[in-house]
């Protein structure tokens, strides 16, 4: 039996939405007068036409007068969902005028990708497309990370109030934070401090590799953002490969690591805690997987022969493993060619690390290393249950940031869960694929599927601008399943059913 | 650590595989006879040879390993994984003589695929086989599906508590009727039953079909048994397609599906508990799946342009389809044709259909109904949960034998396995490709294996690497054990070894 | 006297040598099978150029492509089962000749018959396994539909004892035949035998037969062994 939410709660939701909404619309308007100086005049003006009614709607919305501003967890999540829609949305307009998209549903499904920290893209002519939209890319990421963040702590802020609303090991929410308001402040300055760092960083690499300094602030922004919020939108066609630069590579796989990295870990490693760092199961399991892609890549590549000497073999392979566990989705070849030119084992390595993704309770997508680890734990002391002499019984426990928990049911279940939502998005995403054109081969299917659900971006060909609208549709549904988790967007269906049909 | 086997534990599994051993004589004989019969000498010795090593052995490990230990939970899981190594091991001796593989180790994929209920081959020029070690396959299939354990246990009349420990071993975890012998009684006369029926009316049909009466006879008995046993054997190359008949495969058709049911449902279809049946979580687990697995079938092949006529889809997609999902493994066309002739989207639902396989405690393979079931009400559950407001708490139930609430306690063993099955099946698949084969057939081979069902894609043959081969093999070994008894053998050796017994 | 322990080293010495008899004897058994090579069957040669073109073409049938008009195409010439069955859409229509042996039963009913026709290498060049043991996979082959008179043209099928009849077959392929549920099958035009059945003249493998003879008592002289134990007891 549902019951319907009330007044209340709908009321509290367009308010909270309004805020993100806001902050999002304002940061375009404020890139159209970039766009002026840039002179791209029509660009500004489709910046504007996108965030103007987008600031006036959410400035009313805030308007609004609730009774109570109590964060349930319901209304935090459905509060995320819409959030995350209608600043697609917003975004969704300025880049339809600027006439790079072909329908109305692919300039969508980049908006979506940019928020959700894909970095798939439907553009058509990336190397024209005016550069105030290439920040409007870089924006969308950063907002959609530092966003994703943010409503991580919040609803941990909730889940401190009301104990019992979140399971054990249920979606956001599940990351430590030792410490509030003081912590918090702490945690953003560490991460400001490296993105800082990152900007110059790459600022000096590319300068070093040859970018003149015209296009270099724009091109360093969004290399940067693309990277630190493990997006992957890139600035021009030719990938990161057209630096041809180890050290800018070297530079974003940092980045790509810390965006990978769960806020906690941040924040044990600004207080200089590196016991609880090393003891962290998520963390454990996030360099395991590292380990593991790095060297099923390499052997890969070296089996298949796509490289001549050693060293190619090693950039090229620790760049695309770092990108695809950290669910970036930066290549430093051409996309086709992991489908063409990688061999077998390297491209399995390599989904692997993305269907599984970075730690949880950072900006990288997939199903996270925690749950990962977790289903594992749980699969082996199952096994060893299996062969101890009746009636003994033993605990399993994991480290989370210097806390021990108990493995129970209701932990395994909950990631088993995730995992089962994930593969059921890989196989629908590929189904898909496969019915639109008979052409495309399993594996690029299978890769694409996994790239969306995973928030990764990796393109190999096979999302192109002129794709079916079930097919660009889909893969926007998708993105958005693998940011919210799935459960979020069930809440936020439920929530609407809810309303429709539910009793007072 | 875990395991601490010594000297009694090693006698107490040994007498009991020594008795299990024994037993394969009865899976011998009936070929034998028949061999005598129409006087096929090299079948007979061979069939001989087979025999007594499988008593000689059988009787010495019977007798020189008596001990007064009682059989622990760990004792028959070990035996359990065992046994269908040993089975496999010393059918394969009569196989190999019959000449038709070109090694000892093929001779011993084909019994354990036999006994596993599976249905890959690597028999070599099948067409020209002699009816004795036709028959000897397909009684494999008899054997191993009503399980080797549970028919040496109605023959030997044990102390009764001993007896559960090896049956639970099995894979099948619940007990219809209280005592174990009478549940394993209970099984026999169940497929007592179905044969006479189900014998009778293949036959009628193949007489139908243009046979004459010894041959009707002979190939209604083994597609009988391979399609209530869901095993998948069929005495010629071209499988169910070698028929042309559209009378034989529907009785195959209610065949599969009466031995993909598990025996408690059998039971409570015995017993005229319709209505708990149709609330039986498995049942409506498997109905679900069943369709929706068809529909993409048969979405696929219109959209391949394959077939386009109601009959052509019914009688390859849908059979194909029912044949993947009960585990049994009919074909109704050859396999070169799902890679080459069905497109990708309908190959793919055959695919999820054998994955996710029949009802547990049947002689189906795959993840298995219940589990699925469970899997998919506990991911309603979360569903729900992140829907209700906060202050509700969510509660979700499921009919097995009765209306219980769903706990994760339950849930969550079944999603292990769930796992550990998917890993297998990809596992296999990247084994495959490995060695240069289609991603395609290698998931569709791999998962085959696995989930013991038997239909192939063509890329299983007699020249395959070893390796290759050798993944199959341990595939269709763990599918059937479902994993537990084959780690409790991994890790109760590894505790003896560490022993030094 | 035996300690314990070196009994029971003995005892699982004993065991290990037991099986390497038992291992020993099966395959001296399996080499010592007789072999009795059959004649080759005088088959026409494919017509490779014209099978590959059609393989090489083979994709999937799409709703929307065009439909070939049959009449227009040249016939094929002879065909493998291989060949049709790794693109049947090639060879869809097409008149085609195909040699092969007619194995297991002659389906006779609804005004014809239903075979078997093998090609491979057990049918038309060594013949059945246990005649020869040169170990060429498994069988391959096409069903085919022999109408009216034709039915009764193949009266010896081949099993294990024999080499069935061989027959050369003018017919139409059919890759989604909706007389037999969307199966493909081969419907003949006209058919011959062009090779009678032969049958296997192997002699009995004395090897086999022996070795069955002392494994049989070894086994009985164990059961025995095992009573009088337990009649001591």
């Amino acid at each position: 039996m549902l019951l319907a939410p009330s007044v209340d709660d709908v009321k509290a939701i367009i308010r909270a939405s309004a805020t993100g909404v806001l902050v999002f619309s304002l940061g375009i308007a404020l890139l159209a007068p970039v766009a002026l100086v840039l002179g791209e005049a029509n660009a500004a003006t489709a910046l504007l036409v996108g965030a103007a009614p987008a600031v006036a709607m959410a400035v009313l919305g805030r308007r609004i007068p609730t009774s109570s501003l109590r964060l349930t967890w319901t209304r935090a999540i459905v509060t995320a969902t819409t959030t995350w829609i209608a600043c697609a949305c917003v975004a969704a307009v300025p880049l339809y005028l600027s006439g790079h998209f072909v329908g109305v549903d692919a300039a969508f499904f980049d908006a979506v990708s940019g928020v959700t920290n894909t970095g798939h893209s439907l553009v058509a002519d990336l190397d024209h497309l005016p550069r105030s939209l290439v920040l409007l890319r870089s924006w969308m990421e950063v907002a959609g990370g530092a966003a994703f963040l943010f409503v991580g702590q919040s609803l941990l802020e909730a889940r401190r109030a009301l104990a019992t609303s979140l399971t054990p090991g249920d979606t956001m929410g599940e990351h430590v934070m030792p410490g509030t308001g003081k912590g918090l402040r702490r945690t953003w300055r560490t991460i400001a401090a490296l993105g800082i760092t990152g900007v110059v960083g790459v600022g000096v690499a590319l300068s070093v590799a040859g970018v003149p300094l015209a296009s270099l602030p724009i091109t360093t922004i969004s290399l940067v953002a693309a990277a630190a919020t493990t997006g992957g939108f890139i600035p021009n066609t030719g990938a990161v490969g057209a630096y041809h630069s180890v050290v800018v590579e070297f530079m974003l796989v940092v980045l790509m690591l810390g965006g990978a990295t769960s806020v906690g870990v941040l924040a044990a490693a600004a207080r200089r805690q590196h016991d609880r760092i090393r003891n962290d199961f998520s963390f454990q399991v996030y360099v395991g997987m590292l380990a593991a892609v790095l060297a099923g890549t390499m052997v890969g590549l070296a089996r298949a022969g796509t490289f001549e000497a050693v060293v190619p073999v090693a950039r090229h392979g620790i760049f695309s493993a770092v990108a695809a566990v950290t669910t970036t989705g930066l290549s430093t070849v051409a996309p086709e060619l992991f489908i063409s030119d990688f061999g077998v084992l390297a491209p399995a390595a390599l989904v692997t690390g993305m269907a599984v993704g970075g730690m949880l309770g950072s900006m990288s997508g997939g199903f996270s290393t925690l749950r990962m680890g977790l289903l594992a734990k749980g699969v082996i002391s199952d096994v060893r249950k299996v062969l101890q002499p009746e009636g003994a019984v033993s605990r399993v426990g994991w480290m989370r940031l210097g806390r021990r928990e108990v493995l129970t049911d209701a932990h395994v279940r909950s990631a088993a869960t995730t995992v089962m939502l994930f593969l059921i998005g890989i196989l629908a995403g590929a189904t898909v694929l496969l019915w639109a054109d008979g052409r495309i081969a399993l594996r690029g299917a299978l890769l694409t599927a996994t790239s969306a659900i995973g928030n990764v971006g990796l393109d190999v060909g096979v999302l192109e601008p002129g794709q079916a609208w079930y097919v660009t549709t889909t893969f926007t549904i998708l993105m958005l399943l693998g940011r919210l988790q799935w459960l979020g967007i069930f809440a936020a269906i439920g929530f609407v059913v809810a309303i429709v049909q539910g009793r007072r | 650590m875990i395991f601490r086997p010594d000297r009694e534990d090693l006698k107490v599994i040994g007498h009991y595989l020594g008795i299990i051993t024994m037993s394969l004589t009865a899976v011998m004989v009936v070929p034998l006879l028949v061999a005598i019969a129409t006087w096929e000498p090299d079948d007979v010795t061979a069939l001989l040879i087979g025999m007594a090593v499988a008593i000689g052995l059988g009787q010495f490990l019977r007798t020189r390993l008596r001990t007064t230990r009682e059989l622990e939970w760990s004792h028959g899981l070990v035996t359990v994984a065992l046994a269908w190594i040993l089975a496999t091991m010393v059918t394969a001796i009569p196989l190999y003589l019959s000449g038709h593989f070109s090694s000892y180790f093929d001779a011993t994929f084909d019994a354990m695929s036999g006994y596993t209920t599976s249905g890959l081959s690597l028999l070599q020029d099948l067409d020209h086989l002699s009816a004795p070690m036709n028959l000897l396959r397909h009684l494999t299939h008899l054997a191993g599906g009503q399980g080797i354990v549970v028919a040496v246990l109605t023959i030997m009349t044990s102390a009764g508590s001993q007896i559960s420990t090896l049956y639970v071993g099995e894979g099948r975890d619940d007990r219809i009727v209280p005592s174990i012998i009478q549940t394993a009684r209970f099984i026999w006369v169940v497929t007592a039953f179905y044969a006479v029926v189900g014998t009778t009316a293949l036959w009628i049909t193949a007489r139908l079909a243009g046979f004459s009466d010894g041959r009707a006879l002979f190939h209604a008995f083994n597609i009988f048994i391979a399609a209530f046993d869901t095993g998948g054997f069929t005495p010629n190359s071209t499988s169910m397609a070698y028929y042309h008949s559209a009378p034989m495969e529907t009785v195959v058709l209610v065949l599969m599906i009466a031995g993909t049911l598990s025996f408690g449902m059998h039971y409570m279809l015995w017993r005229r508990r319709t209505r708990e049946a149709a609330l039986n979580l498995e049942l409506r687990s498997l109905a679900t799946t069943m369709t929706m697995t068809a529909m993409i079938v048969v979405f696929g092949l219109v959209r391949a342009g394959t077939f386009d006529s109601v009959d052509n889809l019914y009688r390859k997609g849908i059979m194909t389809l029912v044949s993947a999902h009960t585990g049994t493994g009919f074909a109704f066309n050859a396999g070169a044709l799902y890679e080459s002739d069905w497109g990708l989207i309908a190959p793919a639902g055959i695919v999820i259909a054998m994955a996710l396989g029949g009802m547990a405690s049947s002689t189906a393979g795959g993840m298995k109904a219940m589990r699925v079931g469970l899997a998919a009400k506990s991911l309603a559950r979360d569903i729900r949960r992140s829907i209700m407001p906060d202050a509700a708490v969510v509660m979700s139930g499921y009919t097995g034998k009765r209306r219980q609430v769903l706990r994760d306690g339950v849930v969550r063993p079944a999603v292990t396995i769930l796992v550990l099955y998917m890993m297998m099946y990809l596992g296999g698949a990247a084994v495959g490709v490995f060695y240069g084969f289609d991603l395609t057939t290698a998931l569709f081979e791999s998962t085959s294996a696995a989930a013991n069902v038997g239909l192939t894609s063509g890329l299983l043959a007699p020249d395959n690497p070893l390796p290759l081969k050798t993944v199959y093999w341990v595939q269709m070994w763990l599918g059937r054990l479902e994993f537990m008894a084959a780690f409790a053998l991994i890790g109760w050796t590894w505790a003896l070894l560490r022993a030094r017994v | 006297m035996t300690t314990p322990r070196t009994r029971h080293r003995l005892l699982i010495a004993g065991f290990i040598a037991a099986l390497a008899v038992i291992g020993i004897g099966v395959q001296w058994s399996h080499d010592a099978a007789p072999r009795v090579p059959l004649d080759v069957v005088p088959a026409g040669a494919e017509d490779p150029e014209s099978v590959e073109a059609r393989t090489l073409t083979c994709e999937r049938t799409l709703p929307d492509a065009p439909t070939r008009d049959l009449e227009e195409v040249e016939p094929v010439g002879r065909v493998s089962s291989e060949a049709v069955n790794s693109c049947p859409d090639a060879f869809d229509g097409q008149v085609v000749v195909y040699y092969g042996e007619v194995v297991g039963d002659v389906l006779q009913r609804d005004g014809g018959a239903w075979t078997l026709v093998n090609d491979d290498a057990y049918a038309l060049t060594l013949g059945p396994l246990s005649g020869h043991g040169d170990f060429e996979g498994g069988n391959s082959g096409l069903a085919v539909w022999l109408p009216g008179q034709l039915a009764t043209l193949a009266d010896e099928p081949g099993n294990a004892d024999r080499r069935g009849d061989v027959l050369r077959v003018n017919g139409v392929v059919r890759r989604a035949d909706p007389e037999d549920g969307g199966g493909l099958t081969l419907r003949a035009i006209q058919a011959e035998v062009v090779f009678e059945a032969q049958y296997l003249e192997t002699p009995v493998n004395r090897v086999q037969a022996l070795v069955a003879a002392v494994f049989t008592l070894v086994a009985i002289g164990v059961v025995v062994w095992d009573r009088r134990l337990r009649a001591r007891r």
